[in-house]
């Protein structure tokens, strides 16, 4: 059994405080609340993807014994124009854009009888030419194809630099369109409430959906109340404002009834953002022994039919250079309109594919010159004394220059050699296994922004029993937030877990906030309910210090007390008087840091892989992490578990097929493989401890970093297992089977 | 729906008798959460192929999305809520000891299952329990925590026989 220590604080291993109702299957997901005469949803979805409706026909839907409203996009806009002035509309009222877009909608109080209104809806739809093939329009169109998005970003000058390397290598890399598959689909629930709306929502950000809704209906954002209670997984696409999100609130508000919308898998695969999607055209320059000179990139990415909410190309941009020196870098980003889901962050959002063509260009470097995999990057690793480290790369918002904070990437790796014995592994593979698999070793580092802009906040309550309630603007999918801000207050307040509350994100209860995605949860909400919890620790001990006639110097904080040199009070005695007063101890605090932090790490894989049938199985697989000082530590191990199987599937698994009909074509889990217990190995966690100088906790971010190196190190050990019987490079992920088969008798000459 | 298209079914939810009409359509997944408010049996797929919605069937594991509440005039069904009593069910010790679950949406599926295999394999090897578990998907936790906390469940129902020792 692992040992357990229920101290409470700050490192300490917590076991977590939330499992109780989540075990007993006492869990509040929305389509667990139970709520008199809601109506639930049913969207009736495009079956083209580009078509334009020339009619929709109510043949008997809207007569349906129980079915309370039935409207289409048409309709829609005629009654409410303004819900279509933003993005993507509630509903298609002209042409669809991609085949699982809403075009009419129905509300009964059963799910089964709303969907039995949509078989009664009549669509005549006369279809367009799609856009499919991202390099194909490219190809055709050159500068003039259409995208949502082109922009360039670097440093330096490259073209000099290639003219004048010893070596220029140059590729096609991609990665293929997924999609995040939370086992819990979108869901919302508005309930009327005054002139306004109380909103339960699956929502990775409360906040911004507060703000989408209150902007689509034209409310005060005040009169929208957004609660995230206990969310089934979000990876991402749990976040901003979907179509279907103002359909629902609209119809709730219109009809004065609570309107619920549950997304079924079909819906996810077909309407929940989609994401990863890019092909890159990337060049490296480098010296005969292999240090780095310049990267120069060119992005495609499947945009898909309307303009991402947030653009993940960029990401993947800043991303790239990675823990290692350049002397120049310039990455060209278009994203390419198409017919398809629109795409978004996906648990990484941008930083996998980056780091995956980086580490695929050193590996093939290696290849070229000779070197030993880990001896380049050894060449080329940013040393901690260079700390903290000008990277030259404009950061995402342009305002500034990327300049990590912390970290000690010679020692990650060599950690990792290490603890991967490779020397061991590289005598092991030049034999085949008796069955004929053969051994490959990948390698791969990373450097990941975590924690970004611009700000969260925490609102910390002197509770009238004495206990005090924390929040965040940063609700939980399932990373544990209870816990490990609990910890946080605990040792800010030096109390015991019992004494602190955690409470749901709230609009009503937290004034403003950002969410939780990008690996910023702990670094930003963690920060902000530290500093709240200081405010309410001055706060508390003035108070007592007044009761006591003491100096509030001369108090201190221990759990349910405050302590006096002598005697002292307990905090439910306090929180009486206080109250008494009818006053309330509340402290808000807003944490605004002008730079994210930088985790760093990396991974080595160790694979079996059988070139006739292409199955690759994972033997090995070591992690070394830092992300600063560890709040929590069978979390964190917890999220780079977790994130390790999103790492598998990429590498693997996962890829949404499109026809030339944007037609999807693994639209299931039959056909979109998600990694099993049979698929994801126990991966080795190793830690280092490199604190962050940018938040008060010394914190980095941990949520992305087990997914973010994975695709490389993973297609770097298949290739590797496969270059002494004349493999080819692993250009293309998910490494399927039919891919490794090509692989494995690929014969590429170097 | 007229009344006359229902069909009457007499079963036992865990271990409580219950006696309802249903439309024929009716899965036993939406039956559970939505009949009988018993909301811990999740859906995640409604397709069979995630095991979210796993429940047992008079003992047997089955995928409560694809079977129709009218089939189970006479059956015994069991949910997550009936698992612990007074305290936890040694599974759901050892979930939590194990930070077996994150979100925890897929975690009553995975008790469900866990249940069914410790009663066919009471000492089942670690890809025993792999194989066991593989048509469960969890989307959250990379499954390591969750193999190691069925194993330690299995130890404690079981008394200390564990194979090896």
């Amino acid at each position: 059994m692992p040992s357990v220590k229920n101290r409470g604080g700050i490192g300490d291993d917590l076991l977590r405080l939330e499992d109780d109702r989540l075990l007993k299957g006492q869990g509040r997901f929305v389509g667990d609340m139970r709520v008199p005469h809601v109506l639930e949803l049913a969207v009736l979805r495009s079956l083209h993807a580009h078509a334009e409706i020339v009619s929709i026909e109510d043949r008997g839907a809207s007569a349906l014994p129980g079915v309370v409203h039935v409207v289409t996009g048409a309709q829609l806009q005629e009654e409410a124009p303004g819900l279509f002035a933003l993005g993507q509309p509630p509903l298609v009222a002209g042409e669809t854009l991609y085949v699982g877009q809403g075009v009419a909608a129905a509300l009964a109080e059963d799910r089964y009888v709303a969907e039995d209104a949509l078989e009664k809806l009549f669509v005549r739809y006369r279809r367009l030419p799609v856009l499919s093939d991202v390099e194909r329009i490219v190809e055709e169109s050159g500068e003039a194809a259409v995208t949502l998005g082109d922009s360039v970003i670097g440093f330096g000058e490259v073209e000099p630099l290639f003219a004048a390397a010893d070596i220029v290598l140059e590729e096609r890399l991609a990665i293929g369109r997924a999609t995040a598959q939370p086992l819990e689909g979108r869901a919302i629930l508005a309930m009327p409430e005054g002139e306004g709306l109380l909103v339960y929502a699956a929502t990775q950000g409360p906040h911004g959906l507060r703000q989408g809704l209150a902007k689509a209906l034209s409310l005060a954002p005040e009169l929208v109340r957004v609660v995230a209670q206990d969310v089934g997984g979000g990876f991402g696409v749990k976040n901003g404002v979907y179509p279907d999100d103002i359909l629902v609130a609209y119809l709730a508000l219109k009809l004065q009834r609570p309107v619920r919308f549950q997304e079924d898998r079909r819906e996810h695969f077909l309407s929940t953002v989609h994401s990863r999607a890019q092909v890159h055209r990337i060049r490296v320059a480098a010296r005969r022994d292999g240090t780095l000179l310049a990267v120069d990139d060119d992005i495609l990415l499947d945009a898909g039919a309307y303009q991402a909410r947030v653009g993940y190309g960029r990401t993947t941009a800043v991303t790239i250079p990675g823990p290692y020196h350049l002397s120049a870098y310039r990455c060209r980003i278009r994203d390419v309109h198409t017919h398809k889901v629109p795409v978004g962050p996906y648990r990484g959002a941008g930083r996998p594919e980056g780091n995956f063509v980086m580490e695929r260009m050193l590996d093939a470097l290696s290849r070229r010159l000779g070197i030993d995999r880990a001896e380049i990057r050894r060449r080329n690793l940013i040393e901690p004394h260079e700390m903290p480290y000008d990277t030259r790369i404009p950061d995402r918002n342009g305002n500034g220059v990327i300049v990590y904070d912390s970290g000690d990437y010679p020692l990650a790796l060599e950690t990792a050699l290490k603890a991967a014995d490779i020397e061991t592994w590289r005598e092991r593979q030049k034999a085949p296994l008796p069955d004929g698999r053969r051994i490959g070793v990948g390698i791969a580092m990373f450097t990941e922004d975590t924690g970004v802009a611009p700000f969260e906040m925490g609102v910390v309550d002197l509770l009238e029993d004495g206990r005090i309630r924390i929040a965040s603007g940063s609700p939980a999918q399932g990373q544990g937030h209870e816990t490990t801000f609990t910890q946080i207050a605990c040792s800010a307040l030096s109390q015991t877990p019992g004494q602190i509350v955690y409470a749901d994100t709230d609009t009503a209860l937290v004034p403003a906030g950002i969410g939780t995605f990008g690996s910023r949860a702990t670094v930003m909400a963690g920060s902000a309910v530290h500093l709240a919890c200081k405010k309410l620790e001055d706060m508390v001990l003035t108070e007592a210090g007044a009761i006591l006639g003491e100096a509030k110097e001369r108090l201190s904080l221990s759990p349910g007390r405050v302590d006096a040199p002598q005697g002292g009070l307990q905090l439910r005695d306090l929180a009486a008087s206080i109250e008494a007063k009818g006053e309330h101890l509340r402290a808000e605090a807003v944490f605004r840091p002008e730079q994210p932090t930088y985790a760093d790490g990396c991974h080595i894989a160790m694979v079996a892989v059988d070139p006739l049938t292409g199955s690759v199985e994972i033997l090995k697989y070591i992690i070394v992490d830092d992300c600063g000082n560890v709040i929590s530590p069978r979390l964190v191990d917890g999220q780079i578990q977790g994130g390790l199987a999103f790492g598998v599937a990429a590498a693997l698994l996962e890829e949404l097929v499109y026809d030339n009909q944007g037609q999807l074509l693994t639209g299931s889990f039959m056909d979109y493989p998600l990694p099993t217990a049979l698929d994801v190995p126990a991966a080795e966690i190793h830690h280092l401890c490199s604190p962050s100088p940018r938040n008060p906790l010394g914190v980095k971010g941990v949520g992305e970093g087990g997914t973010v190196p994975a695709l490389a190190a993973i297609a770097g050990a298949v290739e590797d297992a496969l270059l002494p019987i004349g493999g080819g490079m692993a250009r293309q992920l998910p490494l399927t089977p039919e891919r490794v088969v090509r692989l494995a008798s690929a014969n590429e000459r170097q | 729906m007229q009344a006359e298209d229902r069909i009457r079914i007499n079963l036992t939810v865990n271990g409580s008798s219950v006696s309802q009409q249903v439309e024929a359509r009716r899965t036993l997944a939406d039956f559970l959460r939505y009949d009988l408010g018993l909301t811990g049996t999740h859906t995640g797929c409604e397709q069979g192929a995630c095991g979210a919605c796993t429940v047992l069937l008079d003992g047997v594991a089955v995928r409560s999305c694809l079977i129709f509440a009218s089939q189970l005039d006479g059956a015994a069904v069991e949910t997550v809520e009936g698992l612990a009593n007074e305290s936890l069910h040694p599974l759901q010790e050892a979930f939590h000891r194990h930070h077996a679950l994150q979100c925890g949406y897929c975690t009553p599926g995975f008790l469900m299952a866990a249940k069914e295999l410790l009663t066919v394999n009471p000492d089942p090897s670690e890809t025993e329990i792999r194989q066991a578990l593989s048509g469960q998907i969890c989307r959250c936790t990379g499954y390591e925590n969750i193999v190691q906390a069925v194993r330690e469940a299995a130890d404690t129902l079981h008394g200390a026989k564990g194979r090896d020792a």
